[in-house]
């Protein structure tokens, strides 16, 4: 991969978590602090996938961090949904758009505008050539410059700049070898390693979990073909028709203990 | 056999938790000072389990969270037979009652993600 | 007394640190957040390696003024009995009073005539439970007025009444000696040891003069100064680390049940 030396450059300047965004948007951005955050033990995913923040532990300076924190108590998919929303993650984006890496919402709006416009003016110029006696000769060229107009202006509206698409390709070669974490900001948590084998798997997520993700829009779910071989028995114990007891502990309440002094 | 004792010990019972949870006068008897900490230890600890049942209410209520609460539980002490999923749903309408809380947005078609 | 060792309360939160902890002989359940047709996969797998897991109920308020709820009882039993647990416990207190449910282990006064309420409740229980029924002694932030009995003649009457088992919660002996001024010594000289099922140990905070039974924050040396005062007169057939909140590192935990185990021995 010849890429991998040009690249370079640009990828060194951006965080895990930026290039997870440039790759597979704010939910792959998510999972990817997510699991920076798991693997440095400040937060904990149980078998059923329920996120919870470990008291005193480690405080990675991810820039999604104080998100993930946050969205302790839900399940996986919960919590990666409400980091993928979070102030934080539309921040990332926003920086990455002014660092032109991402294309500015605005511009790709304009950008569809133009090219619907396009493609109707391409349209209107044949089917009124009939009616108005225009000469074929003039409307078909007119329409197809339109068209080309079209797709001319198209790559202008591509979500990624050109210096985005290059980082995001210097991940593609970085993740091949590199640690698991770039691995999930390459193909997302539901993406595959093998045939056989899921990211998930690999950063040791357990598949009760692993079935609270969802497919998002937005190619964050990397190739990943839905959960199908997931189980979907979770087993968890705090939930539906389980009673909870006076003093217990449902989801981290105290089961016997008393509830602080302050 | 217990009758009389369970009907003594009964209403002796049920006067400490109403002084405790439901602002009811302290019982004869007791510390004054213990019983106003053992109120808050009960309330904190209700607060406590709420938060880790709802994370979206401390998102969303944020500072207010816990005054609000604090004002629900003194207010509605729980019942017998209430489970603390029901108790943190019952907060979080009544404080969408108050207008502290947005009622869950009904999303339009075009707004709703195929998941 | 079957022996037990050391354990470490099992919660969902911590299913896989559990599962990977060194050292962890036994782990408990609390009754009420598990279903015995339904058990949490965690928990399974622990009872496949041969691990005991013992059901903990927080809510048959045996020392409540009612008659305790058969249905609580039964549900605790079908999880022994799932789980092919040893023996059950519950707690010396009542939760609930009056149409309120306080959400917490409440003492009960220490008179005769409570304790004739608690005794019948007790022997109700036991008759229902396939497996013998441990009952622990609670953390009070205060006391009730009248007491003609002190803590551990309190429990050593009970256990001669309906001959069920004790486990002693070393944390909330402290809290109680802190709190209420209950003597550590004449305590644990008074409840019948031979009766000790297991010991639970569990972490806490002071707060102006309190000290407050969290489960919450890390086992405080006191505390281990009281299991070492219980070591002295029995070797106990099991004691358990109980976290239900904040929980720390892997490692931390780790060094909390070596900690446990250096007491023990």
């Amino acid at each position: 991969m010849a890429i991998t030396s040009t690249s370079a450059g640009s990828r060194s300047e951006l965080r895990v978590e930026e290039l997870a965004l440039l790759a597979g948007g704010p939910g792959r951005a998510a999972e990817t602090a997510l699991v920076a955050a798991l693997r440095a033990q400040a937060v904990r995913i149980s078998r059923a996938g329920v996120l919870s923040a470990v008291a005193r532990g480690a405080r990675p300076e991810g820039p999604l961090h104080g998100a993930v924190l946050r969205s302790a108590g839900r399940d996986l998919g919960d919590a990666i949904a409400a980091v993928a929303g979070s102030l934080e993650t539309r921040a990332l984006r926003e920086q990455l758009v002014a660092r032109g890496y991402l294309t500015s919402p605005a511009r790709r709006r304009t950008v569809s505008v133009v090219r619907l416009l396009a493609l109707l003016l391409a349209i209107g110029a044949v089917v009124a050539s009939g009616p108005a006696d225009l000469p074929l000769g003039v409307t078909i060229p007119t329409a197809l410059a339109l068209l080309l107009v079209r797709a001319l202006v198209g790559s202008l509206g591509k979500p990624l700049t050109r210096s985005g698409r290059l980082a995001v390709r210097g991940l593609v070669a970085s993740a091949v070898t590199s640690d698991p974490v770039t691995l999930v900001a390459h193909r997302g948590l539901l993406g595959r390693v093998t045939k056989r084998q899921r990211v998930w798997q690999v950063v040791g997520i357990e598949s009760a979990a692993a079935a609270t993700l969802r497919k998002r829009k937005g190619g964050s779910s990397g190739d990943g073909a839905g959960c199908g071989s997931c189980a979907s028995d979770s087993g968890s114990s705090c939930g539906g028709g389980s009673s909870c007891g006076s003093g217990s502990s449902c989801g981290g309440g105290g089961g016997c203990g008393g509830g602080g002094g302050d | 056999m217990t009758g009389p004792q369970r009907d003594r010990l009964a209403a002796a019972q049920a006067e400490l938790l109403r002084a405790l949870l439901a602002g009811g006068e302290p019982p004869a008897g007791f510390d004054r000072d213990r019983l106003r900490i053992e109120a808050r230890a009960l309330l904190n600890k209700r607060r406590g389990i709420v938060a880790a049942l709802r994370p979206d209410l401390v998102e969303a209520l944020g500072e207010r969270f816990r005054p609000l609460f604090d004002d629900y539980a003194r207010a509605h002490p729980r019942r017998e037979g209430t489970r603390m999923r029901q108790d943190a749903a019952a907060f979080a309408e009544w404080a969408a009652a108050r207008g502290e809380l947005e009622p869950p947005r009904k999303r339009r078609w075009w707004q709703r993600r195929a998941t | 007394m079957e022996r037990l060792g050391v354990g470490i309360g099992w919660r969902p939160e911590i299913d896989l640190t559990v599962e990977r902890l060194p050292g962890v002989d036994f782990v408990e359940v609390v009754a009420e957040n598990l279903r015995p047709d339904h058990l949490p996969e965690s928990v399974v797998l622990l009872r496949e390696r041969g691990v005991p897991v013992l059901p903990h109920a927080v809510s048959l308020s045996l020392g409540g003024a009612d008659p305790v709820d058969p249905a609580r009882v039964a549900h605790l039993g079908a999880l022994a009995e799932v789980l092919d647990a040893p023996l059950v416990s519950d707690h010396v207190c009542f939760v609930r009073a009056g149409g309120l449910d306080s959400g917490h282990l409440m003492p009960v006064p220490r008179t005769r005539e409570a304790l004739d309420v608690l005794v019948a409740n007790v022997r109700a229980a036991q008759a229902d439970l396939p497996v013998p029924l441990a009952l622990e002694n609670v953390a009070a932030l205060l006391d009730w007025p009248g007491g003609e009995l002190t803590e551990g003649r309190f429990l050593a009457e009970l256990v001669a009444r309906t001959d069920c088992l004790l486990l002693v919660d070393v944390a909330n002996l402290h809290a109680n000696a802190r709190n209420l001024g209950t003597d550590v010594d004449r305590f644990l000289d008074e409840i019948p040891l031979e009766r000790l099922a297991y010991v639970h140990v569990a972490g806490g905070v002071e707060h102006q003069g309190v000290y407050h039974d969290t489960h919450a924050h890390a086992v405080r040396p006191e505390v281990l100064e009281v299991l070492a005062r219980l070591r002295e007169r029995v070797d106990p057939p099991g004691v358990l680390l109980e976290r239900d909140d904040d929980y720390p590192a892997d490692a931390e935990l780790a060094a909390e049940l070596a900690a446990i185990r250096a007491v023990v021995g």
